[in-house]
């Protein structure tokens, strides 16, 4: 037993200052046989979740505790005893941070006022105020501070902390503090401050705060510590430091015996709905959901009434309906308020969810099982990820906000944490390396490992210094930020709960814990998610209703129409949610997809665990017949019969590893997570051990067992769970109808909310053209701020000009009104727009309806003054002979300035010359025989090497006609990897492939087409 | 009065790690009491310094500076107070 706890240290989780982990300080504290360990991180408890799993394991009692920062700058340590302490903590904590700017604190000493119950005060280290007024020999307040502290805390509540570094004046310090505590009372405790496990990590910590005052190490010696006097001490080393004061050792343990608190895991604590007359919440929940069924059903069945009942039984066991109430109530806003949105994941597999409209997805069609998202047995209380339309997310956020009050709410933190290239550039930057010799460095990390190399410019000692300073780093958190949509709501205020500081976005605040921490604290998080494509489906539906008059109602589809089917069975998916990819657009003439249920297969098949464990085909040849079902065993026909025998959904793996080995649902939940996991391979050992028993026993064969697993393992990699890929398909439906029967509109609402989905503008500006869709340019007095319907085609907007962002182009609206610009000079006095922008406008072609070459419009442009007052600059009035820009000017110029091409394709240009080369457009190379030798060429649109491929390399050529989809051999790619990276267009000769429907070309040699003459 | 020393490793009796008596300029001192006992070591990335300082009184009335360098542990007269 040792005669000393730590209780002042601070991890990685002080951002920036601590240097070794929770998880290595517990181990330091293991090797130095320490009972406990407390953790006091700068105004924060970011890492008590990681702090108390690792305790655990360590046998190591945890004591949660921070750090606080003063309003006067000072420092105070404060440890939590019991409940109430973590309560007051977690609100000192959130009054600190919301009283500073992100990332600092700033904690008003009367904010201690009625906070102080159930915490342990310690003095502070030398910042704290005591130590500071000492140090300035100013003993008079030292004392008044002292009984100030004492008596705001309590007898045996406050200690004054003694901390020995070895610097000069902490003999004399020491002294006068324990002469302080002799004379006013207060006991004394020992901290060491401790940063870091052990002394060589204090060249970590100087380089950590050197990246916090973005100083480089040469200029940071001022606050760099001294000596590397702060790691983690046995009672041994402190010992001798304080030879008057034993007691402030004893005392650690006698405060440790005081601190045993922990937050208890998965105690929710909602917001209570308000129910209508004081309804139950299992009532009102049941009265929505029968009222709900008459809409979302033609007819009430005994099925339907069986399913709600045992759904509604199960979430009152469960407790859940406030939760459920509060989800609905989030989602009817969206409704109400016209922001389309929609449930994702296993929330899919609820009755409950779809009548409620959280889900779009029947679960009675599609064969979704209820305890997939929800069952009594299962601990966890079940996360509903709900994706709203991304353009207007932030109001429901603010809704949220607003009902249930800024101390209810707030968002789920995440932790920036270094990777090897972000700590190799911060710790070489503060090693002062050139930013030159740095990006050699960071573009040569891959080959570090190898273990010999040089970098010029670098000596040999520094290079060591960094990769090994760098290699410490990779890891830790960095900076805090904000996770993509998940809300923590409490019924008490959240402060009390856990910390809440600001967020960088205005009218934002997180909580201290990332989303890993929440689900191990069992906390609910609600996820309010971004989804582009609803934007595009919600913006195509009102200028369909602008221009037609005619309210599409794309939640009552009824998914049956073939013509959707027929479309994306054709591969034509451009634009349409998730199946648009090269290999969707592939696997779809295969697979002939005509039911949602076949779509949902579809886009669970390209993902990586189904493609890794080579699903794929398999699957694709027994939907058509090709090859028999079979099953690796009969014990999985009952669970692999509706997907042919294959594993494609991510719940497949914990049905095989019950139904063959025996495993409980929470073993296989283990085993998917573990089968996902980088370095997991000790945990997959041993699932693999059990697994093989387990089947064993179950009457099968070893080999078979085997084989399945390896089986499993091959699939490890990312999957869709099915209610995912059902909630999805609806959306996939939902974007082709609207592909279908509408294209003009989709297509400009797609535009109007980019980035989305696998293809640039151009691309898409080029499916249009093949559908014959009318595009019309750019034009300073008919472009609205962005896209618009006009007639049957599609007017650009302003939008697409490079440096006309929204504000830009509202302006340009705004002042046009119902004016149309005159000319240039009325465009350039009433815009006020700079002349660089109105270039960019001249050069997109949004002046060409004043009938000027594009270079005149520029000279002239020149001349011009956007100032009223001013006099037009001295130009000759007498007209230039400019030379006209070539058609090839124009067309590169205009790409370059909008990132889309309105007039003819780059290979238009070319065809006559390549038809007679006998160089195949993408019609011709799809009709040529298997196995032809061929010759194609086009533009380089995509170019992927999934990790799945074993080398193999896919591109996609696009010419005027469409897609050449182009198989590049791992050899091949060697001998003209340069000429594939970087070359716009490509001509490719090779052999003709045909599986299907779907034409490949299987590339012998590969060059750049630079244009024929 | 202070003055500094020029650097050169001097002769120092140690107990426990802790300087008992110096030779320096011909003649022994020692060491009547340790008054205050520091460390530094930094600056790692460039010329590392690491060293156990002391502040000492001699029994023939003297305060000393005396270090001892801990990368090779030769001991340093660094300055002398009358």
């Amino acid at each position: 037993m040792t005669d000393y706890i730590e209780l002042h240290c601070h991890s990685t989780y002080s951002l920036l200052d601590g240097a070794s982990s929770p998880d290595d300080l517990l181990a330091s504290a293991s090797a130095l046989a320490m009972p406990a360990l407390a953790l006091t991180d700068h105004d924060a408890v970011y890492g008590a979740i990681p702090f108390i799993t690792a305790a655990q394991a360590y046998d190591i009692q945890p004591i949660l505790g921070a750090e606080l920062t003063l309003e006067s700058g000072h420092h105070l340590t404060l440890l939590v005893e019991d409940e109430t302490g973590w309560e007051n903590l977690c609100t000192l904590i959130t009054l600190g941070r919301m009283n500073a700017p992100k990332g600092q604190s700033c904690l008003p000493k009367a904010a201690f006022e009625h906070h102080t119950r159930g915490l342990i005060a310690l003095s502070g280290c030398r910042k704290g105020e005591i130590p500071q007024a000492l140090k300035r020999k100013d003993r008079l307040t030292a004392d008044y501070l002292a009984r100030e502290y004492h008596q705001l805390f309590g007898q045996d509540q406050f200690y004054i902390e003694l901390q020995h570094h070895l610097l000069p004046e902490d003999n004399r310090l020491t002294r006068a503090l324990i002469d302080l505590a002799a004379h006013t009372g207060v006991e004394t405790v020992v901290t060491n401050n401790v940063h870091y496990t052990l002394p060589d990590k204090q060249r970590l910590q100087d380089v950590l705060v050197s990246i916090r005052h973005n100083r480089p190490l040469d200029d940071a010696l001022s606050l760099h510590r001294p000596n590397t006097e702060t790691y983690l001490k046995s009672a041994a080393e402190l010992a001798p430091l304080f030879p008057t004061c034993p007691q402030g050792l004893v005392n650690t343990l006698r405060i440790a015996e005081r601190c045993r608190y922990t937050p208890a895991f998965g105690v929710q604590d909602l917001p209570p709905y308000p129910t209508p007359e004081a309804q139950s919440v299992d009532d009102y929940l049941a009265s929505l959901c029968y009222g709900a069924v008459a809409e979302r059903y033609r007819e009430r069945t005994d099925r339907i009434d069986r399913q709600l009942a045992h759904e509604l039984a199960v979430i009152a066991t469960c407790q859940l309906a406030n939760y459920f109430l509060i989800v609905w109530d989030i989602v009817q806003y969206a409704r109400q308020n016209g922001i389309r949105s929609q449930g994702r994941g296993s929330a899919a597999n609820s009755l409950v969810a779809y009548l409620l409209y959280i889900s779009p997805v029947d679960p009675i069609q599609c064969d979704l099982v209820f305890e997939r998202f929800l069952s009594p047995e299962r601990a966890a209380t079940p996360d509903i990820d709900i994706d709203f339309d991304a353009a207007r997310r932030e109001e429901v956020i603010q809704y949220i906000y607003d009902r249930y009050g800024r101390d209810h709410a707030a968002m789920a933190a995440t932790f920036v944490t270094y990777r090897r290239k972000s700590s190799l550039r911060d710790v070489g930057r503060m090693l002062g390396l050139p930013r030159d010799v740095l990006d050699t460095v960071v573009s040569a990390s891959e080959l570090f490992d190898s273990g010999n190399f040089a970098i010029q410019g670098v000596s040999p000692h520094t290079l060591e210094q960094l990769l090994e300073i760098a290699q410490e780093l990779s890891r830790s958190p960095r900076h805090l930020g904000i996770h993509n949509g998940g809300f923590v709501l409490s019924g008490k205020p959240l402060a009390q709960r856990l910390p809440v500081e600001p967020a960088t976005m205005p009218g934002r605040t997180v909580v201290q814990w990332d989303k890993a921490g929440l689900e191990t604290a069992g906390i609910i998080k609600i996820d309010i998610l971004g989804l582009r494509m609803l934007s595009a489906l919600s913006d195509a539906v009102n200028v369909v209703y602008q221009h037609t008059g005619t309210w599409i109602d794309l939640d009552h589809l009824t998914y049956d129409d073939p013509a959707i089917y027929d479309l994306i069975a054709s591969g034509d998916t451009v634009g349409i949610f998730q199946v648009e990819s090269r290999a969707q657009a592939q696997m779809l003439p295969r697979m002939k997809p005509r039911h949602l249920a076949d779509v949902v297969v579809a886009i669970s098949l390209i993902r990586p665990g189904p493609i890794q464990g080579d699903m794929v085909h398999p699957y694709l040849r027994r939907r058509l017949g090709q090859e028999a079902v079979t099953y690796y065993h009969p014990r999985l026909e009952r669970t692999l019969k509706e997907t042919l025998g294959v594993i494609l959904f991510q719940e497949d793996v914990l049905k095989v590893a019950r139904d063959l080995a025996g495993f409980t649902p929470g073993q296989g939940e283990q085993l998917r997570r573990a089968l996902g996991a980088k370095d997991a391979e000790e945990a997959i050992a041993s699932f693999n051990d059990a697994f093989i028993t387990g089947a064993m026993q179950n009457g099968v064969d070893a080999e078979t067992a085997e084989l399945v697993f390896s089986k499993l393992q091959a699939f490890g990699g990312y999957s869709f769970p099915k209610s995912h890929a059902a909630s999805f398909a609806v959306i996939v439906y939902q974007s082709a109808w609207l592909k279908c029967y509408y294209p003009a509109a989709f297509l400009a609402a797609v535009l109007n909310n980019q980035p989305m989905g696998f293809w640039s503008p151009a691309i898409l500006i080029n499916d249009a053209k093949r559908h014959a869709i009318p595009l019309y340019p750019i034009d300073a007095n008919r472009s609205a701020a962005a896209c618009t319907l006009e007639g049957d085609g599609i007017r650009i907007g302003l939008n697409y000009v490079k440096g006309f962002g929204p504000e830009t182009c509202m302006k340009v609206v705004a002042v046009r009104g119902s004016s149309p610009f005159r000319g240039l000079q009325d465009f350039l006095l009433r815009t006020g727009l700079s002349k660089r922008l109105v270039e960019n406008l001249i050069l997109a072609g949004g002046f060409d309806w004043l009938g000027s070459p594009r270079r005149d419009l520029l000279w002239e442009l020149g001349g011009l003054s956007a100032d009223p007052n001013m006099l037009p600059l001295l130009t000759s009035r007498e007209p230039v002979n400019l030379p006209p820009m070539s058609r090839t000017e124009v067309l590169k110029t205009e790409f370059q300035l909008t990132g889309i091409g309105l007039h003819e394709h780059p290979l238009e240009r070319f065809r006559r010359l390549l038809n007679q080369r006998g160089i195949l457009d993408s019609r011709k190379v799809a009709r040529a025989t298997k196995g032809k030798q061929v010759t194609v060429a086009g533009l380089n649109v995509v170019h992927q090497s999934p990790p799945t491929a074993k080398g193999f390399h896919f591109i996609t050529l696009e010419d005027e006609f469409g897609f050449i989809n182009v198989i590049v051999r791992p050899r091949v790619y060697a001998a003209f990897r340069r000429t594939i990276r970087h070359a716009p267009m490509l001509l490719v000769s090779g052999l003709v492939e045909r599986e299907g429907a779907v034409t490949n070309v299987l590339a012998q040699s590969v060059s750049e087409f630079m244009g024929l003459e | 009065m202070s003055r500094l020393i020029p650097l050169a490793p001097i002769l120092v009796m140690v107990s426990d790690d802790l300087p008992q008596s110096f030779w320096w300029n011909n003649r022994t001192y020692q060491v009547f009491e340790i008054v205050n006992h520091w460390r530094i070591d930094r600056e790692w990335w460039r010329l590392r310094i690491a060293r156990d300082y002391f502040l000492v009184h001699t029994t023939s009335g003297l305060l000393a500076v005396l270090f001892r360098d801990l990368l090779n542990n030769e001991w340093y007269l660094q300055r002398l107070y009358d």
